[in-house]
């Protein structure tokens, strides 16, 4: 027989879904379980005990009761351990959050603990909810981070992205490595030495470093790019596209400033 | 195999498309519906058939109703000046409960929600903006295809401007002072109401929102008319 045991932990919420007439199936990022989902009663009333701890991004403490071999758990409370509201307060910081969360959710495996995986995603929602220039610069950072936590660590070697002297050099996209024109890795995608350098930070230095990173617009947009092909080469049709078209319509419409394009 | 009927299987199928609604759900409801008696099916079908038929959108502000345009838009006696900004028609109804509000809607058909892959382009966000400065229109034209609207949507042409002057009409349309968010305190409706408030910075309108004081996380819905006669009345400047 299955035991039903009781879990309390801190977990950041990925996604949340309306169901029934009041409550929600919210999908949990936890420390101790990793990912779950969990059904939440009522949330959506306006007196709920949930209150805003179920949004997505929110850095909460949970306790639920668990069941093994059950989709979804019940989830009894919620309290913040950090509402991160401040994130919630532009749209750069928001579409980059949502990006996280969306990313997140896409490559872990349900109930297979990450704690380093939870560490990276708590600080840097804490760090954009504290930072108000280069917050795009998170996402290059977060994306590579997650790719080593998850065992494809992009092989970015100092002397080789040094020997990158021409305008141009390359990223393989096997291996997530900088290499200069004349040499012959797997599957090599072309890029500009900017880029390329502004991506091997992002793959070695620490996020203090990244966030002091200026990258020129098109700068940044090659950056995602590359860090985008590289790791959908590597996870394939997990990694996550949906909101990238929504970001680009936000952004597209908004002023100088907004979502990746912010420096 | 077991023992089905190719059409009761349809029907689960149908049933299953609905929210909320699993594979276990719309067997009950399929064999429910099995055992009523035909009169009561027809009744159904045909009330399914006329939602789509017979209910049109408002060319103005996209409210569900049976008149075009609807009662509130037409109305000498709401205040064209002040749009406020709903998700759904639903939401409209709420407000209206509360007998606070007088001036006029406007219904987006949803949120931005990037998880969901909504985007504004996916609401009538621009129309909203044409209808503050009709040539606006103009300058989105190429940036966003109109959105998908009820299937009389095309309607905006041929709205009838002499209703009472308002909209519709460039220059002769009341001016708009105010536009109030009414949208849900929660992720989405943040993303929206930001995304909103830049995209009507450079016209000369006030950008409020609602949502202080109501519960975050909370449908607007399901607020209570105190709280949401509050609410409207506590409105803030989006910073
Ligand atoms: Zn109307």
């Amino acid at each position: 027989m299955a035991q039903r045991s009781i879990v309390r932990t801190k977990a950041v919420v990925l996604r949340s879904i309306d169901y029934g007439e009041t409550s929600q199936i919210v999908t949990l990022f936890t420390q101790k379980k990793g990912k779950i989902g969990v059904m939440a009663k009522g949330a959506r009333r306006p007196k709920s005990s949930f209150g805003a701890t179920l949004q997505p991004m929110a850095y909460t403490q949970v306790v639920f009761y668990y069941k093994p071999a059950r989709t979804l758990q019940t989830l009894s409370e919620s309290s913040h351990v950090q509402s991160f509201h401040r994130l919630r307060g532009s749209l750069p910081t928001i579409t980059v959050g949502l990006r996280i969360v969306e990313l997140v959710d896409a490559l872990m495996e349900k109930e297979d603990p990450q704690p380093a995986a939870f560490g990276l995603m708590v600080r840097a929602l804490h760090r954009l909810n504290h930072s108000e220039v280069r917050v795009g610069n998170l996402w290059p950072f977060v994306q590579l981070q997650l790719a080593q936590m998850l065992g494809v660590a992009p092989a970015v070697e100092r002397a080789r992205v040094e020997a990158v002297t021409g305008e141009e050099g390359l990223l393989s996209l096997a291996d997530g490595g900088v290499y200069p024109t004349d040499a012959t890795p797997e599957r090599p995608t072309r890029a500009s030495r900017s880029a390329l350098r502004a991506y091997a930070v992002c793959a070695r230095a620490d996020l203090d470093t990244v966030m002091r990173l200026d990258m020129a617009p098109a700068v940044r947009r090659e950056v995602n790019a590359l860090v985008r092909d590289f790791l959908r080469y590597q996870f394939d049709d997990a990694y996550p596209d949906r909101s990238r078209s929504v970001i680009a319509q936000i952004e597209r419409a908004g002023a100088p400033g907004s979502g990746q394009s912010h420096s | 195999m077991q023992y089905t009927s190719e059409s009761v299987e349809a029907l689960v199928e149908q049933f299953t498309k609905l929210p909320t609604i699993g594979k276990k759900t719309a067997r009950r409801l399929a064999n429910y519906v099995l055992k009523m008696p035909q009169e009561e099916v027809e009744t159904i079908a045909s009330a399914l058939r006329s939602v789509k038929e017979d209910v049109q959108r408002c060319s103005t502000c996209y409210v569900v109703a049976d008149q075009d345009p609807c009662p509130i838009c037409s109305s000498d006696k709401r205040d064209a000046s002040t749009i406020c900004v709903v998700e759904e028609s639903s939401d409209l109804i709420a407000i209206e409960q509360t007998n606070e509000y007088r001036g006029v809607y406007h219904v987006l058909g949803g949120v931005i929600s990037p998880l969901d892959g909504v985007g504004p382009d996916d609401l009538r966000v621009h129309e909203l903006a044409a209808r503050i400065d009709p040539s606006f229109e103009d300058t989105a034209a190429d940036a966003a295809p109109a959105p998908e609207t009820m299937p009389d949507g095309e309607a905006d042409d041929d709205a009838d401007p002499s209703e009472n002057g308002q909209v519709q009409e460039g220059e002769t349309a009341a001016p708009v002072d105010e536009v109030i968010l009414a949208v849900n305190p929660n992720v989405e409706g943040d993303t929206t109401a930001y995304y909103i408030t830049q995209l009507l910075e450079p016209f000369d309108v006030r950008v409020t929102r609602i949502a202080r004081g109501l519960p975050i996380g909370g449908d607007l819905e399901y607020a209570d008319e105190a709280t949401l006669s509050r609410a409207l009345e506590g409105r803030g400047h989006v910073d």
